[in-house]
Order: structure tokens, then sequence, then C-alpha cells
């Protein structure tokens, strides 16, 4: 027992020393890091012995799920996490050798913002409101440099420019709210730059932003990198942005890291349990049969009692006795490979990942092909209306949130409604349950002509018409109990009988148990929360669902176990769902058909294999393109179509084909061709290929945008 | 903001209007009041005649119409007393009360404020739990006690005048602003310090902070520049309406010290039924609260440039 752990246990510190020694000194090397915090629930460790670097112009990826402690880390680089309550138990952090933990406040300072930058999350909350941002720029010059308001001013004017903001002279004198999200998120890269820091740590740089913009982003930080040989310790928990963007990648864990190699590395030959298991449950857009997802079980566990042993034992598929003693500590997967894992199952891994999975039960299910629709919408239209006046309000406009569109959803299907935010796929959403008033146009559900419904009629009708929303933290009444959540359901709508199981039934169905009934919202983590959500939906048997973003709040392990039950549920029930998103991958998953959306119109509508791998339309091409596959091999051949811009305002749409200002068809048009696109407006045609295949555009044509 | 401002006066105006209606109704249910004399009957026929030159004697609805008339052009009537235009009687005290205001609120901002600031950033420390402790204890304490204490202690002491006052003796404004000053402000300046502590405590959270600590800006800087604007936003709503309540007249406080502004005027008048010159400080303070209010909506878009004025 002794020398098995002795030989288990080779220190981190011996692996690195082994490993590094031919590549030339690390720029940034954080070595054996451990951040607690003493709380009156007991130690957090946050982070519990860390050890990474990262060199020049090279880009490590630290990837885990919330809760990982992968911010902390960074943080804690920057000598921004306050202590107490946050205690340093043991660790360095070595900037060029220079040892930031042990320096003062005031010199650490002097490298903040300086040597080592870092930009978040979110960019509309890392901004400060009530300053200009040139200003903010400006700031961040003045105090690392001795120059002058007006150079630092001119400085910050540059930097605006180089970071691809249009106008950047009169963008500068604009606050932060007067910016779309992604080129607030070019100011804080502007921002960071502006003192050509050695060290770049991006936390989360794209997750609030749209997959065409995060494409824009990367790119952009991708051209920074190369022309001033920046290292990026980019923070993440997307693994399709990591195989495109990292060099190398750690993989965190409950605060530790469990697998670290090059990108090859990790996504050809994971060998720890939860790499593995991090890949399986991730939907991946380019399979033409998409696999069925392997969810890990449970959730992530809380850093104040990380479970003994191997912290990911409980989830783990291939666990036994040993994992639950011993800390596995990481090790090279061959004498000198920088490959390293901390599984005691490398080789069981191994095999599970060269197994290939079972089809979804969504690839193996017939088409449901001319079968009457059970959902029809014709011509809905929701606008918005802007009022102005100082005593009398008139109506001078209207946002133009959904402008007429067309869908039919066959019974037992999923259609989903892509796009980027803004373009009125919620909102359509919403209308088709009538939750809006739409403006004009008809839904039928069924027999019902819902949008004729009176309103007595229309609750009764809300039986089969049911909605599960994004947020399952804030859609869930915090005061009632699970219970009362659900039998409420029966009370209002007098639909279906209240019987003493009912509930522990309708919790078995989405996988909870029943115990959980009597227990609060608070009580429950985000994945269980989301079930309890589609519990309430599914009790009254409903003919639709309408599923908005349903996974999208999830972490990524917790994103499968949600994914299966909903193609779960409608097998067993024949649900029809209109899903909407904005994660191509989760759509080419789930769907039967999708339709994409572009400021209040659809622009390509087919079945999901048509759409995916035969996009016709250059709005639906550039979508898929900007979606990073999780797999580098896919990436590195991969064309990415970047567009320019941002959604153009929906209360002044351009004429013509609304897309046209950031279509790179359009672009390469002849001068004739292009008026066509200005001055006619494109109608949604079925294509050559396939009468189930409409597209609306005047140059049509295939690109090959998802494998390359 | 031209329309803007605009909207607001035409909202002042109806809240003027129904002001007055309520006061008249409520002058009306006090009573006659040239009946007595303090103990003493007034004799029948002396009263009416006062009533009739006041124009007691019209119907209540004519004298309202009547009053509204002559308030637009500038003229609030006779006191009942010393015969004298309502509107002299405010120029007199008009500028005491302002002064005790804005000496009043400058105190509380002071006190309020820095002790707010030190109380989030030294959040749990000996220092924030004494301004938690200190500025409870001075919430539950009636302003009146305060005033009360503060008469029995320190009036007549060094430079403060003694209380009950001689009007014959003149005094320096400062000497007799500071203690009732110094009274209404304790209690707003404890309702400041709480405010002004969760709302930088909140900003002190905010990603944006976290962003200025990252630039490697100094502790300073983070708090006093990129905290404190964006931590003053409620602050100012509510030093706001309490500077417009207290130009409106602190009665009591005014009262206790016979401090000769507004509410001390209002304070007297009350007592002695003297209804023009009620009416006339009532309007004054609504427009006091209008006016002030107005101000904190053009403040709050200044500090505040997501806030547009519509």
């Amino acid at each position: 027992m002794t020398d098995m752990t002795k030989t288990r246990t080779v220190g981190q510190e011996d692996v690195l020393r082994a490993t590094n020694g031919d590549r030339g000194a690390p720029l940034l090397e954080v070595r054996d890091l451990r951040v607690h915090f003493e709380t009156g629930g007991g130690i957090v460790k946050a982070v519990d012995g860390v050890s990474w670097q990262v060199r020049e112009g090279e880009t490590l990826a630290i990837v885990g799920e919330s809760g990982s402690g992968k911010s902390v880390s960074a943080m804690t680089i920057l000598g921004l996490v306050p202590s107490p309550p946050a205690v340093f138990p043991t660790g360095q952090v070595l900037l060029r050798g220079k040892s930031l933990l042990e320096m003062s406040e005031k010199q650490q300072r002097k490298l903040r913002g300086n040597e080592i930058a870092m930009i978040f999350q979110d960019p509309l909350t890392a901004l400060n409101p009530v300053f200009k941002v040139g200003d903010q720029i400006a700031e961040m010059v003045r105090s690392h440099q001795s120059v002058g308001r007006a150079a630092a001013n001119k400085k910050a004017v540059d930097l605006l420019g180089e970071v691809g903001i249009p106008n950047p002279r009169a963008r500068a004198l604009q606050y932060p709210h007067e910016y779309s999200g992604g080129m607030r998120q070019r100011a804080m890269i502007a921002m960071a730059l502006a003192n050509d820091p050695q060290v770049l740590l991006a936390d989360e740089p794209t997750t609030a932003l749209d997959v065409t913009v995060q494409a824009q982003i990367m790119q952009l930080l991708v051209d920074l990198q190369e022309s001033r040989n920046t290292a990026i310790v980019l923070i993440t928990h997307d693994l399709g942005l990591v195989a495109s963007h990292a060099d190398r990648i750690a993989v965190m864990y409950a605060g530790r890291i469990v697998e670290t190699g090059t990108t090859t590395q990790i996504f050809s030959s994971p060998r720890h349990a939860y790499t593995y298991g991090l890949l399986s449950s991730l939907a991946r857009m380019d399979h033409a049969r998409p696999e069925r997802l392997e969810p890990i079980q449970g959730q992530p566990p809380s850093l104040s009692n990380v479970p003994s042993g191997c912290a990911f034992h409980p989830r783990c598929a291939f666990v036994t006795e040993e994992c639950r003693t011993d800390v596995p500590q990481l090790i090279p997967l061959t004498v000198g490979s920088d490959h390293q894992h901390a599984c005691v199952h490398p080789d069981r891994v191994a095999e599970a990942h060269a197994t290939p999975r079972p089809p979804a039960l969504k690839a193996v299910t017939p088409a449901h092909v001319d079968v009457p629709p059970v959902v029809e919408v014709a011509r809905l239209v929701k606008h918005f209306p802007i009022k102005s006046g100082v005593f009398i309000r008139r109506t001078v406009g209207a946002v133009q949130a959904v402008d007429g569109i067309d869908l039919d959803i066959e019974p037992g299907t999923t259609l989903s409604l892509v796009g980027e935010s803004g373009c009125g796929k919620s909102t359509a959403a919403r209308a088709i349950l009538r939750l809006h008033e739409p403006t004009s146009g008809t839904v039928r559900l069924g027999e019902h002509d819902v949008t004729a419904l009176k309103p007595a009629e229309l609750r009764k009708a809300r039986e089969d018409m049911q909605i599960v929303f994004q947020d399952p933290y804030a859609s869930l009444n915090p005061r009632m109990t699970i219970r009362q959540i659900l039998s409420e359901k029966y009370e209002l709508l007098g639909g279906g009988k209240l019987t003493d199981t009912t509930i522990s039934d309708l919790l078995d169905t989405v996988g909870l148990s029943a115990e959980y009934a009597d227990r609060y919202p608070h009580e429950f983590s985000g994945g269980q929360r989301q079930r309890v959500g589609i519990a309430r939906a599914i009790a009254l048997n409903p003919k639709f669902v309408v599923l908005d973003e349903p996974v999208s709040a999830l972490d990524v392990s917790i994103q499968a176990q949600i994914l299966n039950l909903l193609e779960k549920l409608q097998a067993d029930f024949g649900l029809t769902y209109l899903f909407i998103a904005h994660d191509l991958s989760v759509v080419r998953h789930i769907s039967d058909r999708v339709a994409v959306m572009y400021l209040g119109r659809i622009v390509e509508l087919a079945d999901r294999d048509d759409l995916f791998e035969r996009p016709q339309h250059p709005y639906t091409q550039a979508l898929i393109s900007a979606v990073p596959i999780p797999d580098p091999e896919v990436e590195r051949v991969r064309e990415r179509i970047v567009l320019t811009g941002d959604v153009p305002n929906p209360a002044n749409p351009p004429s013509g084909c609304r897309f046209r200002t950031r279509c790179w068809k359009h672009l390469e048009l002849s001068e004739p061709d292009k008026r066509r696109c200005i001055d006619i407006e494109p109608t949604l045609d079925v294509t050559r290929e396939s009468r189930r295949h409409t597209v609306a555009c005047h140059f049509a044509g295939e690109r090959q945008v998802l494998r390359g | 903001m031209g329309k803007f401002i605009l909207r607001r006066a035409a909202q002042a105006l109806l809240v003027i209007i129904g002001a007055t209606l309520l006061v008249f109704l409520a002058n009306f249910a006090f009573g006659d009041p040239f009946g007595s004399t303090g103990d003493r009957q007034v004799p029948p026929a002396i009263a009416a005649a006062n009533r009739a030159a006041f124009g007691l004697d019209q119907p209540l609805p004519l004298q309202y119409l009547t009053y509204m008339g002559n308030l637009f052009t500038g003229d609030l009537g006779v006191d009942y007393n010393q015969n004298r235009p309502v509107i002299e009687l405010l120029i007199e005290t008009v500028p005491n009360t302002a002064r005790l205001a804005l000496v009043a609120i400058v105190i509380d901002i002071f006190i309020g404020v820095t002790a707010g600031i030190i109380a989030a950033v030294k959040r749990y420390s000996f220092a924030d739990v004494l301004v938690t402790v200190v500025s409870t204890l001075a919430i539950g304490i009636p302003t009146f006690v305060i005033g009360f204490v503060l008469v029995a202690t320190l009036s007549g002491v060094g430079p403060f005048p003694t209380v009950p006052r001689s009007f014959t003796v003149e005094v320096p404004w400062y000497t007799e602003v500071l203690l009732p000053a110094f009274a209404l402000a304790i209690v707003d300046a404890a309702f400041v310090a709480r405010l002004m502590r969760g709302s930088m405590l909140e900003v002190l959270r905010s990603d944006y902070i976290r962003t200025a600590r990252a630039k490697g800006l100094s502790e300073r800087k983070v708090i006093g520049k990129h905290a404190l604007r964006n931590s003053m936003i409620p602050v100012i709503t509510y030093i706001g309406v309490s500077l417009g309540g207290l130009l409106g007249g602190a009665i009591i406080t005014e009262g206790i010290f016979q401090y000769p502004g507004v509410g001390y005027l209002l304070f007297r008048a009350i007592g002695g039924n003297n209804a023009p010159v009620i009416t006339a400080v009532v309007i004054f303070s609504v427009l006091a609260i209008v006016v002030l209010s107005l101000i904190v909506d053009i403040l709050y878009a200044y500090l505040d440039p997501r806030i547009r004025l519509s």
C-alpha cells in the first residue's frame, strides 16, 4: 500500500522540472498554488495545489465548470483576491522569475494592468457606466505611464481604432451603454492592451456574446497576440473555443488540475475520466449522425466539502475503491511527456474514448414527413410601438421584433429557431403562446386558432401549450415549494386530476427523487431546477412545449443531462417542441427542422441535416462557420466567415434584404446585383434540391462551412 | 431637457392646486379664526366685521377661487394677526430657513457620507460596528428629543443664544443656526450613512470595480473615483428630498429653538389659526419639494449617463 502511494504521488514539482527543462523559461508560472476561503461553513478550497505555466506568444486554456476554481486562480495572480477571507497556504506566482505574491501591494499594483492585464466575461458590467470609454482607457495609460492627459486620450483613440472600433475619435467620447456587447468587449481589450502587457488573462471573454461576435473577438485576440507576442491565459468552460484557440490546456475540477497537455493530446487522447466525460457530453455540430450524449452524472461538488480521494469519484463511471481513498497526483502519460493526468484508470478512459458511441434517439427515429402539422404559424407579426411627445404620447415608430414569420411544426418533432440575440426568436416564441399579444397573424394549435381565443378559452388552451424558461433561478417562485409550484398548475388550469401520486410521478419522470417535493427552489442546483421547470411544463400533458434556451444557463455536463431528458420525454409522450437557441451544436443535436431568423424574419428553413450540411443563405453559413467545433483537427482546416458589425436596429431595418449590410456575399456581387439586394426584398422560396428547404436570398448557394 | 422641465412644471402646477385645495379645507375645518381672542369671546359684531373684511363670509368655493386668482398675481393675502402682507412674512423668514437647511444638509452630507464610506470600505471593523450602532440609535431618537437635549445643555453656553429667545437681542447668524442645524442633521446623517454604506458595498462588489483594481489603480482612486460616483446616486435622491423638506420649514425643530424661519412661522400660525400664513407656507413647502426633486432628477442624469430625461 505504501509503495503504491509513493509511486503515484510523484510531486508535481518534480514532474514539472523533468518535463520543462528544454523549452526555455516560462513567462508566467504558477507553482502549487492554494487559495482557501475561511467561511462560517468551513474552509472552501477554491484552488488546491495548482501548477501551470505559459510562455511568450502562447495560449494556455484553463478549462472547467463553474466552481472549479479557474477564475479564482487568475484573480490571485493579479492580487485581487481579498485576504481575509482568503488565505494562501502554499504557492508561488512567478513572472519572469519574480515572485508576485510576496510583493508589497504597491509593487503588485505596478504590475497590474501593466505587465499582466485581464479581460472579463461580461463587458456590460466590467466597464464603469458613468465614465466615457475613452477616459477609462486613458486612465489605464496614465496610471502606468507618465504621459499627459492629451497624449493619453490620443492613445485611447488609437487603441480603439486598433481593436476595430469604427470612428474611434467619436466613440471614445461615448459611454459604455452606447456600445453594443461586442464593441464593449473590444473596448475592454483595448484597455487591457494599453500598456503592452506580457500576459493577458481572459476570463470567459466571449461567453456573454453571440457566436458571430465571439468569432470577431477571438480573431482580434489572435491577431493582437501575433503582433505583440502576448501570452494569453484563456479561462473558459467552452471546449469548442479551446479546440480552435489554445496551444495547451489545463482541465480543472474541484480546485485541482486533473489533466494537462497540448490541445491535440487532450482532445484526441484524454486520460482523465472527467476530461473524457466533458468531451462525451458535448453536442457536436459536425457529426452527420449525432451520437447520444453521455452526460456526467450528478453535479460538481461544493468546494467546502470536496469528496475524499479523487474529487471526481462520485460522478465517475470508472470508479474503484482506490479512487475513494487516495488523492491522485498529476503524472506524465509516458516518461518525459508533457501530457499529464491525475486519474487512476487512464487505460480504461482510453478504451472508452476509442469505443464509438450509440447514435442519438433523434438520429434513429424516422423523420415525420407529410403529416399534417400540429402547430401552424402564419404571417406572425409582433411590433413594439415607440412613443414620443411631451403631453400626448404618439406612436412614432415600431421595433419590428417579429415581422411576418411562417412556421409549421409536425407532431412529435422539434423545430429550432436560431439566430443572434435581438433577432426576435424569443419574442416569436412568446407571441406564439400569446404571452405577448401578437400584432397580427395567426397561430393554430391542433384545432384551436390560438390568436382568436377569448381570455377564458386561452387559459383553458394553455393546458396544451407550455413553456420552459432559460433561467431556472429566476423562473421558479422562491417562496413556493416544488409541490406547490407543480400542483398550482392543476388548480389554476383545472385540467388533469391531481391525486396523491401525481407529484411524485411527475418528479420521477424528470429524474428527481419524490422526497424533494417539499423543498424550496434554492435548495436545488441549476440542473435540478431546470428539471422542475420541465416538470411544470409537462404536468398537464401538453401537446406543444416551447423551450426557450433551456440549457444555456447550465454547465456543460448538466446540459447533456437535460438534453437527454428532453429527448426522452418527447419519445415517451409524443411532445412537439419549439426550441429557441443560439447554440448551434445543441440545435443540430436535438432538432428535426431548423429555422434561421434574422431581424424579425426567417431567412432559411430546412430539415436539420440539410441545413447544416447544405446551408444556402449567407447568414446561415456565417452562423455555422462561427461556431467552434470541439476538435482541433477539424478546426485547423475550417474556414471561418467573420461577419462585420452588429445586428442593425430593428426599429429601422435596412431596405430590401435585411441582412445585406453585413452580408459577405453582397460584397462580392456586381453593381446591378447589389442593387437587387438593396431594392427588392427576397422571399422565402423553395430550393431546387428539396421542397422542404426554403431560403430567402436572391443569390442563395451552397458553401461548405461545417468541416472545411 | 427643455421638454422634460416643461412636463415637470405642468405636473408641479397640478400638485400646487391640489395642495392648496387640501389646506383650504383644513383651514375651514379649524373653525372661525375671529370668534375669540385667547379665552375672551369677541363681540359678534366685531367678529362678523372681521370675517367680512377677510372675505370669510363668502361661500367656500368662491373663497378658494378668489385665493387662487390672487395667487397667480403674486398676492398671498394679509395675515389675521398683524394685518401684514403674508409675502412680507415669507421674505423675512425664508432666508433664515434656507440658511438653516443648507447648514444642516452640509453637516448631514459630511457626517453621513464619510461615515458610510468608512463603514463600507472597512466592513466588519470596529468603525463599521460603531457607525451601525450609532446610526441605529440616532434614527431611533425622535428629532424633538435631540432638540430639547441640545436646548437643555448647550443653549446659553458660549456663543449659542439662550432659549427662550429674546428677539430684541441680535446675534450673529451662525450662532443661532448651529444647534438647530445639528439637531436636524443628526437623524438625517444616520440615514445617509446607512444608505451610503449599503450602496457603496453593492458598488464595491460590481465588476467595474474589479476592472478598476485590475488596472492597477490605487485603492484611493478605486473608492474615490470609480465607486463614489456610482454609489452617490441613491444617496443624492434621499438628500434632495430631505433638503426639500427642510426648506419647507422644520416646524418642530424651529419651534423648539425658536428659530425665526418658516417652520417657526407656521408653528405660530397654526397656534393662532392664521389661515393665510398656513396656506402660504404650505404652498412654499410644496414648491420647495417640487423644485428640489426636479433638481435631483437632473443631477441624476448627470451622475448616471444611462438615464435620459424623458
